[in-house]
Order: C-alpha cells, then structure tokens, then sequence
C-alpha cells in the first residue's frame, strides 16, 4: 500500500441549520438549510464563504453544490465529489473526497455538508428502494419481496446472529441507547433528552425482532457541515485547527449493503474492519490512543459491533463491554458524548464529526479531559465506509 | 394451518431480468437453480456479471439440492394482518446456507413459510426449498416487477423446516 499523507488537512469550522423532526423542515428546503450549515461553518471559523472553492458530499445528497455555489457567491468553483450510496457509512468517503482535494492542491477550502428532509420515509423506502406496490431496482429483488424491507432488518439480522454467537443480550443493546439519552440531557440541540431505563426500552414496539423501537434512531431533518482546509491556511482562521489524522475507506471483500454473501467471518460486524486497519496504520495510532469514540448509531447494534470493529475490545465481547459501563462518560471509552442519532439527531454521521471537532477544541457539552484523539466510524452500508481519526 | 403460507403481504414481486429470469422459472417448477461459473464451477448469488473467484464472465444455472441451515433469522410484525399491539402477526426473513454450493458458502435470504412464531425458528435449523408463486400466498407481491411471460411460471425460492 502506498504511504499515506498524514495531517494534510484539517477542520477549522463547524456549522449545523436547525434541526427538526421528520419534514418539518419542508418548507424552508434542502438549499437553504444546506445554506445555514455552510455558512455556520464560515462563521465557526472566520472565514469569507465566498472563498469556499470545494464541496463534498455523500448519500447520493441531492443539494447540487452548483446551485449551493451560486447562492453561496462562490469565486472559483474548483472542485467537488460525491460519495455513491453510502448511506449513512458515506461520511469518511466525503472527508477522503475534501482531504484529497486538498493535499492535492485542487482546491483549498472544502466543505463537508449533508442536507436532509426526510419527506419520503427513509426507514421504510431506502432499504427496499421503493414505497410497497411499485416496482423496485433490480438489486433489491433478492431482499424486498421477501419482506427485507427495512433498514432496521440489516441490523436486526446481524444482530441476531451474533446473539447466537456470542451470547449478546437485549440488555446490552438497550444500554447504548440509555448511554446516548444519558449525553443527551445537557445537549440544547437533542431531540431526546430525557433519560430511560431497561425495562422501558423492553416496552417499547417491536420493530424487526431481536430490535425495539428504543434500538433505533430517530427521523429527522437538518443539514451540518464541515469547513475543511490545508494546515497553512488554518493559522489565519479563528479556532486552533483540528487536525485529520487519517481517514479511511477500505470495504470488505464481497460486501454489499445487505451483506448476506460476505465471508463468514466478516458477516456480524459494520464491515469496517480493513478499514480499521488502515486507518491505524495510516494514522499511526491505535484504539489504546483514542480518547472519545463517536460512532454512527443508526441502530444499537452497530455500536456494539464497533467496538469489536475498531479493536477497542476482542470480536464478540462488545456486549460485556457496554454492560459494564465502558462506554459512559467515565467508561474506559466514552462513546456518543452528544447523543448521537439515538438521541441528538439523525443526519447520517456527520453530526459525529461535529462533536469529534468540539470535544478536541475542548468545548464539548460533556467535554472528556484532555481529549486530543477521536475516532468517527460509520456503520453499515453500501462499501465503502470507514473511519476518520481527528486529533490536536 | 398447515396450508397456510406465512409471507408478508404487500411486498413487491422481484424485477425479472435476464441475469435472474432462470432462477425464478426454476423455482416455479420446483428447482432451486443458482448462478454457477462456466469457467471454475463456483457458485454465487445473488446474480451478478463475474465469478469473484476467477474473473470469468461466463455461467449458467445450476441446480442445488435445496435443502440448508438457518444462518441468521429476523421476525416482523405484519400490521396487515390480524393481531393484538402486544402479540402482532409476525413474519420472517431468515438468511440461509445452501447445501452443495462450490467455492465460498452460497447464503440466500428469504422466508421460511411454516415458520409462525418467535421460538419456531433458531440459527442453525435445517430447511428445505418450498418455492412460492410470484404474487403469492395472502395477497404478497403485486406483480409490479414482472415484465416478460407469465407470472404462473415465476417462484421464489421460499424454505420450509425440516425436523
């Protein structure tokens, strides 16, 4: 593998619209919220938007950067790039996109955004494709019509397994949603801020059997972005630079967004083990290193999984390492300090990026002491996903 | 109900397409047909252009014995059809591995359709081929995706328990 550049770019501005509950942010549009986050980076990091010459995005995001470009009064439109799929595993892909952008020298300010509005309901159309009764892509004719018709379904089935496997419990993943409502509580921006209990997360609807309505996240509108530039250029802005480490997309062999043929060993995990391995190998660090772990929390599952995934504990003992309090705050590794997208708000990781970037500027709502490491992992998705180190 | 399919209704039927067209006409008449490379004998599903194992872009259909084991299974509630917020109708989505499959395990996903209730289905139960016509038992499919021939002649390849 060739020598990866480290520290080649950096966030120097973070910036997020309103956030609201699924379409209620309609009639204000993906444009304008998109609007709001970018300039909201501009503002966090002292710089002139128009002299934003970059963009990427992921998710198949439909907020064109031409259009944003225009509204934006944008100089010199150098570059952008858009992540495939994804889904919510497309985060590193679109920072990879800004990093190389820049270390490259085609172009110096890159924003990472991603705007969404949930009118169509993501957790029952993405997955299958389609709205019941119409026709569906040729890729999905081998899940939908057997009712594998939801998000939820792909971690509900990993899930299960590795309950067979390895003997997880509801329990465990119902303590990676009271961890997020816990970080959740001093959080102005978060959704879900009142704190629950085992037994109300047993209570709550089923959805996808061994997976509870508490298993997952919200829907939600808003958009967040990501101002990202060289390390020369950051001296000149207003915050002390956060520098990207390394960034990793490595998919694993024969992985698709369902999963189901992958090798055997890799099935019961978020698919980012390659990538884990490139990441500390790029970054030169490992998880002994890492101080915060913010990891994409679609459905608690992926938490656990993540554990495993990014070397923080042995594959299958994810569960112990929850039930014991190892992701709280005051746990061997603080894991969502924000809330994450079971508790703050659902915009497909990146809003993981912007608690990365605050608890390394140390202004975190519940900042971790000396935080200079900390870990974005994505969760399951189309290939590839991956991970971003950030450190100061 | 020992007739009785359990699939959920309302799904779409599968877009039929010449990569995949064999596989539901094999079913249809009671054969569990997979992808198999023309150069090295792999199988592989779902269906795709190449052989992962030795790049070939030639294959043909292969018949499997039909029978396999439970890898993973998911159950979920089915709000079309009768049941109580507590005691929901269920259905299930169960990953499978084939029997006599060359090269990497062959995993398919589909439903085990006298499989009803949460204790009825464990990893590692053996199942058999049972297919389901296109548009099948209680109202599932809408034929949406069915472009060429007659919907009489397309399966899918749906599994029933063993003992």
């Amino acid at each position: 593998m060739s020598e990866f550049r480290r520290d080649a770019a950096c966030v120097v501005g973070i910036g997020h619209s309103a956030y609201g509950t699924r379409g209620s942010l309609a009639p204000l549009g993906l444009g304008r919220i998109a609007l709001d986050a970018v300039l909201g980076a501009c503002a966090d990091a002292g710089l002139d938007a128009r002299d934003i010459d970059g963009f990427a995005g992921y998710c198949d995001d439909p907020t064109w950067p031409a259009d944003l470009a225009v509204a934006l009064g944008t100089k010199e439109f150098r570059y952008s790039g858009l992540v495939w799929g994804g889904r919510g595993s497309g985060v590193p892909g679109a920072v990879a996109n800004a990093y190389a952008a820049l270390a490259t020298g085609l172009a110096d300010y890159v924003v990472v955004v991603r705007s969404l509005i949930q009118q169509a309901r993501l957790g029952q159309s993405v997955a299958a494709g389609v709205q019941p009764g119409q026709a569906i892509p040729l890729a999905a004719s081998y899940t939908a019509p057997f009712g594998m018709a939801l998000p939820a379904a792909i971690y509900a089935m990993k899930a299960r397994r590795h309950m067979a496997l390895y003997g997880t419990t509801t329990d465990q993943f119902a303590e990676v949603t009271i961890n997020a409502r816990r970080n959740a509580v001093h959080n102005p921006d978060a959704r879900f801020r009142a704190e629950i209990t085992v037994e109300e997360h047993h209570a709550s609807r089923l959805v996808c059997d061994p997976l509870r309505l508490l298993d997952c996240c919200m829907e939600s509108d808003g958009a967040a972005a990501l101002l990202v530039t060289t390390p020369d250029r950051a001296r000149d802005l207003c915050h002390p630079p956060v520098s990207i480490r390394a960034v990793a997309t490595t998919g694993e062999y024969k992985w698709a967004t369902a999963s189901f043929n992958t090798i055997d060993e890799d099935y019961v995990s978020t698919g980012h083990r390659r990538a884990a391995r490139d990441l500390y190998d790029r970054a030169g660090l490992g998880p002994e290193d890492v101080d915060v772990a913010l990891f994409y929390d679609g459905f608690t599952p992926s938490v656990i999984m993540s554990l495993e995934d990014w070397g923080f504990c042995g594959i299958g003992e994810g569960g112990p390492f929850v039930a014991d309090g190892g992701i709280r705050r005051e746990g061997r590794l603080p894991v969502n300090t924000h809330g994450g997208n079971l508790a703050e708000v659902y915009l497909q990781g990146i809003t993981h990026l912007l608690e990365g970037v605050r608890q390394l500027r140390g202004t975190a709502i519940n900042q971790i002491t000396d935080a200079s490491v900390a870990l974005y992992a994505s969760g399951v998705g189309a290939s590839p996903g991956g991970g971003v180190l950030l450190s100061r | 109900m020992s007739d009785a399919v359990n699939r959920p209704a309302g799904m779409p039927d599968p877009v039929v397409a010449p990569i995949n067209e064999g596989m539901w006409r094999a079913a249809a008449a009671g054969r569990l047909d997979v992808q198999r490379c023309a150069s090295c004998g792999a199988h592989r599903y779902p269906p795709i252009d190449g052989c992962y194992r030795c790049g070939s872009v030639e294959w043909d259909w292969s018949t499997l014995p039909g029978t396999g084991t439970v890898y993973s299974y998911i159950w979920v509630p089915d709000r079309t059809r009768p049941g109580t917020p507590e005691a929901p109708a269920l259905y299930n989505v169960a990953v499978v591995t084939l029997e006599g499959a060359e090269g990497d395990p062959v995993r398919i996903l589909s439903n085990v359709i006298d499989a009803w209730s949460l204790e009825d289905l464990h990893v590692g139960d053996r199942v058999a081929f049972a297919p389901v016509g296109f548009g099948g038992a209680d109202g599932a499919g809408d034929g949406a995706g069915v472009g060429v021939g007659d919907k009489d002649d397309l399966a899918l390849p749906c599994f029933r328990m063993l003992p």
